[in-house]
């Protein structure tokens, strides 16, 4: 059950909001004061704090400070209650720091779901940042399961790495670096891992143990990483050659049955309404790839086709969807997605690193055979012709507008 | 036009360089904080927001294609406030253009860079606790999340701009 503290003046309002949370299992801490409940949160720190902005003694600007410079207290949500013309002249012009801000008046049922979803994001950031000190996390696109491999044999670690490839989970378990087992729905130990070694995209996190687990795979590293390599290098080529991954195919018509094999027909199925080829890979449950031979093959005999894009939204309806809890389910790896962005690199690295990316390339390449005179090694200098008071006017103004 | 961000005794003008693989993405932007985006050709668009009778702001929306860094880049590199460069936060496949437009910018110039992945309708996919003072890269880039529906989000987005180089200001 979680702990709420509430400060508001108004004890009608106060009473309903009370009232809706206790209906759904949290627990309110009344205060009409800002001090008093400043005092009590030194006592009993709550989960979330909802403060009216107009409190005697405290009110809620300074409660906000106060809490902000207290260790104990400044990782708690708090969320002011206002009025709107408040909001827009006070909070938004503040520094960082408030979880959100309800209108009043206000729908109690209303302000329990947002609390709610706080408490949620909350507990999102607090567990990746826990599974991150016992492990780490990241993505598939920067790390794939053959450099997990390596980095967990290079360091002898046992622990479980944890694959998140759209809606498939998987497991490769290790003991002191060693690949003893692996789980993915639909394929054996041997069959999971061959699948995983494919999977590029999607995100990763790693949980540092010790296992209590018998060995069921008795491939050596080196013969995993060997096969990892060329799985990941055969898959590339092979997707090169087929449309991207996003595009749409469906299944022609006319298509002799009897000529199928078992398995030909179940891929041909998966496709009978317009599917995204990445996601009908996933829905063929079987090692990516196969059903990425098969797709290439199906293309080439025209048994598959070009899917119009309307069909594919619809008959996709919660792949976006879909995509967004994944998205929302991997907090942990957000950050190596954006950190990413970031990486050093010269001018120099870029072009070596980068053969096929021949616009920017060009340019660049271009840019130091014919000079303009410039040094093209040097950052372009940066002034601001503009003095502090012009930019803080525009500040106001956008802001007031 | 005055490129020129010059105090003139007339007229100053600050300007901000919105840059995304979509012209629409762009139009969007500028309309959501100019009400009014107009398109110059086929590649750049245009929005202008007057501060007070001496003092204007403009946008200047382009594509990330090569053709269209031929838009005086030197030249407005230099006096440009800033840039916003936008993306699809869902859409993988532009990704790593984006990507290579960020590091074309962070290697030639020195101007601030807010990079703005927009969830459009989709709820933030992860809490608005981190992503509203935006994640601070360096002095000169920094990340945020935004909806380039709705006028509020654009608006911080524009507003950590001009944070970044107020900070920058003695």
């Amino acid at each position: 059950m979680h702990e709420i503290v509430l400060i508001e003046q108004e004890s009608e309002p106060a009473k309903r909001l009370i009232e809706a949370f206790e209906n759904h299992r949290f627990n309110v801490s009344f205060f009409q004061d800002g001090l008093e409940a400043y005092q009590y949160c030194l006592r009993t720190p709550p989960r979330v704090i909802l403060t009216d902005l107009d409190v005697p003694k405290l009110n809620g600007m300074q409660l906000f400070k106060r809490l902000k410079e207290n260790p104990l207290l400044k990782e708690i949500p708090v969320i002011f209650l206002a009025k709107e013309l408040e909001v827009e002249e006070r909070i938004k012009s503040m520094s960082p720091g408030i979880d959100d801000y309800i209108y009043k008046p206000y729908i109690p049922e209303e302000v329990v779901a947002r609390v709610d979803c706080i408490i949620q994001e909350v507990e999102t950031i607090d567990q990746a940042m826990h599974d991150s000190k016992h492990g780490f996390a990241g993505n598939l696109a920067e790390m794939n399961l053959v450099d997990l491999i390596q980095t967990l044999d290079l360091g002898e670690k046992s622990g479980v790495i944890h694959l998140l490839h759209d809606d498939e989970k998987g497991l490769v378990y290790l003991d002191k670096g060693k690949v003893i087992d692996a789980h993915l729905d639909s394929f054996d130990s041997e069959g999971a891992l061959t699948t995983m070694l494919t999977w590029l995209d999607g995100s990763f996190y790693v949980t540092l143990e010790e296992l209590q687990r018998a060995r069921v795979l008795n491939k050596s590293n080196r013969d995993i990483l060997l096969l990892g390599t060329k799985l990941i290098q055969e898959w590339r080529q092979l997707a090169g050659q087929l449309p991207p991954f996003d595009s749409a195919v469906m299944a022609s018509n006319g298509i002799d049955n009897n000529s199928l094999t078992p398995i030909e027909k179940r891929v041909l199925s998966v496709f009978q309404s317009p599917v995204r080829i990445k996601r009908g890979i996933s829905l063929c449950k079987l090692d990516g790839l196969t059903s990425l031979k098969l797709i290439q093959k199906f293309l080439n005999n025209g048994w598959l086709v070009a899917a119009p894009t309307a069909g594919t939204e619809n008959a996709d309806g919660n792949e976006m969807m879909d995509r967004v809890k994944e998205i929302r389910e991997s907090s942990h790896s957000l950050h190596t997605r954006i950190a990413s962005f970031f990486k050093k690199r010269s001018q120099t690295d870029f072009e070596s690193e980068n053969p096929s990316q021949g616009d920017l390339k060009e340019h660049l390449a271009d840019e130091k055979k014919n000079p303009s005179g410039r040094n093209h090694q040097s950052r372009l200098a940066h002034r601001i012709y503009l003095s502090r008071g012009d930019l803080m006017l525009i500040r106001q103004h956008i802001l007031a507008e | 036009m005055n490129y020129l961000n010059s105090t003139n005794g007339t007229q100053k003008i600050g300007e901000i360089i919105i840059v995304s693989p979509s012209n629409d993405d762009n139009r969007k932007f500028i309309q959501a904080i100019c009400r009014q985006a107009v398109s110059v050709d086929h590649a750049v668009t245009y929005g202008e927001m007057e501060i007070n009778e001496n003092l204007s702001l403009y946008f200047y929306g382009i594509g990330y294609k090569r053709s269209q860094y031929n838009f005086a880049w030197e030249l407005v590199a230099k006096k440009v406030l800033g840039y916003v460069v936008l993306f699809n936060w869902f859409d993988d496949v532009l990704f790593p253009e984006t990507k290579e437009m960020i590091d074309f910018l962070a290697l030639r110039v020195e101007a601030p860079i807010i990079i703005a992945g927009d969830v459009q309708d989709h709820p933030f996919p992860v809490g608005q606790r981190i992503f509203q003072p935006g994640i601070t890269f360096s002095r000169q880039t920094k990340f945020m999340l935004c909806r380039l529906s709705e006028r509020t989000s654009v608006k911080k987005i524009v507003i950590s701009l001009l944070d970044a180089l107020i900070d920058q200001m003695p």
